[in-house]
């Protein structure tokens, strides 16, 4: 934790369906201070699609996509 | 009933909208509706009328348009009266240019490219109830999802997007090879070296899932259009049409429905649907007399029209 942007939240969002995966990433959100990143794990499908532009409509940066498995990890910033 | 029906207006028969029920002298009235879209006033007055001659509800056909069940034949005179009161009007049956259908498009969704209803709209104006030699269904879907299904019209268009990375923009999130794999055709991957997507122009099937993703807007259209299909149709025999043009713009879909219908008229024997006016004279003839050398593809596609056929593949067969 030398790093004020390191990762502060970890939400495991497998088999949360649209859009209430959504819902619980914008709150967690909320928690954080601007520039401090979220990290979300989502299913394929939907969510991939869904979540991702929920982020950038509002404002947050979406740092890194990457699959593990058939889910994939998001890292958001919160703007 | 024989009195009742030679008073009737004779225009209102021949230019169909009523359609005989399973019982004597009741109809349904299909009220026409074209792409989709009914205005809000008027939609209360098709109830209006669905309570005052109808059994009170309706009931929204395959082609988008609405009917009113439960008609009475000695009714035709006032309900017409109160139809075009209310601003509505019948839509078609028989062998014609039917009620242009389509999905929402670009202003209201967000993986739309085209405004697909706008168009439909106007499309409609020009060419509904136009005499065909059997049913000529036409549908404008706004992305390659193709909600309208417009490989199963007789003559369909979705729109398609060709991407283009702006490089300073990206922040190598990797999102939109993610979700070229499971939505796209797996056209984008990551270069190792420049830590950028790269894509394979021979994969991309112009579907714009890289554009609607990408977080930082570094993937953008560099060209909109639509692509189109013609000669499907569902029924007891159902066919898939066959892809015939890519990035067809706005203008050119409706010069592309004059000169189908056109083909069409010259060439469909009463009662045969487009597709097999094809089958019988041949893809390459209509492509020749239809499409020219101005209407082409973008690929060479395969039999569905849902992938390209890549050089690779050639080489092996």
């Amino acid at each position: 934790m030398s790093n004020e942007k390191t990762v502060v939240s970890l939400l495991d969002l497998r088999g949360v369906c649209c859009p209430m995966n959504w819902v619980k990433t914008k709150l967690a959100l909320e928690d954080l201070e601007s520039g401090q990143q979220l990290e979300v794990i989502i299913d394929d499908g939907e969510p991939i699609r869904n979540v991702p532009r929920s982020v950038k409509e509002e404002g947050h940066k979406l740092l890194k996509v990457s699959p593990i498995g058939e889910h994939f990890r998001l890292l958001i910033e919160r703007n | 009933m024989s009195d009742l029906l030679a008073k009737l207006d004779a225009r209102t028969l021949k230019a169909g909208g009523l359609i005989k029920q399973r019982e004597k002298d009741i109809f349904v009235a299909r009220i026409r509706v074209a792409a989709g879209n009914i205005d809000a006033d008027k939609m209360i007055k098709a109830a209006e009328l669905a309570k005052k001659y109808g059994r009170g509800f309706c009931h929204f056909t395959f082609q988008q348009s609405i009917e009113i069940p439960w008609v009475k034949l000695e009714d035709f005179d006032s309900f017409r009266r109160d139809l075009d009161a209310a601003g509505l009007s019948l839509a078609n049956c028989g062998p014609k240019v039917r009620a242009i259908t389509a999905c929402s498009g670009c202003t209201i969704n967000p993986y739309g490219v085209v405004d697909a209803a706008g168009l439909a709209a106007k499309a409609d104006e020009r060419f509904f109830g136009v005499e065909t030699p059997h049913k000529f269904k036409i549908a404008y879907a706004g992305c390659p999802i193709g909600c309208p299904n417009p490989q199963g019209n007789d003559l369909g268009f979705h729109g398609m997007v060709e991407p283009e990375l702006h490089a300073d923009l990206c922040n190598g999130c990797s999102l939109c090879v993610t979700l070229c794999n499971s939505r796209g055709n797996g056209a984008l991957k990551m270069s190792e070296e420049t830590q950028l997507p790269e894509r394979d122009l021979e994969k991309c099937i112009y579907c714009g899932e890289c554009i609607v993703g990408c977080p930082t807007e570094a993937w953008v259209a560099k060209r909109v259009g639509h692509a189109v299909y013609v000669g499907g149709k569902h029924g007891r025999f159902p066919r898939w049409a066959d892809r015939v043009a890519d990035f067809v713009s706005d203008e050119e879909t409706f010069e592309l429905i004059e000169r189908v219908v056109q083909w069409y008229r010259e060439h469909g024997k009463r009662g045969e649907r487009i597709g097999y006016t094809i089958d019988r004279l041949g893809l390459e003839k209509f492509r020749r007399e239809v499409c020219g050398d101005r209407f082409t593809t973008a690929h060479t596609w395969n039999a569905r029209g849902d992938r390209p056929v890549l050089e690779s593949e050639v080489a092996r067969e």
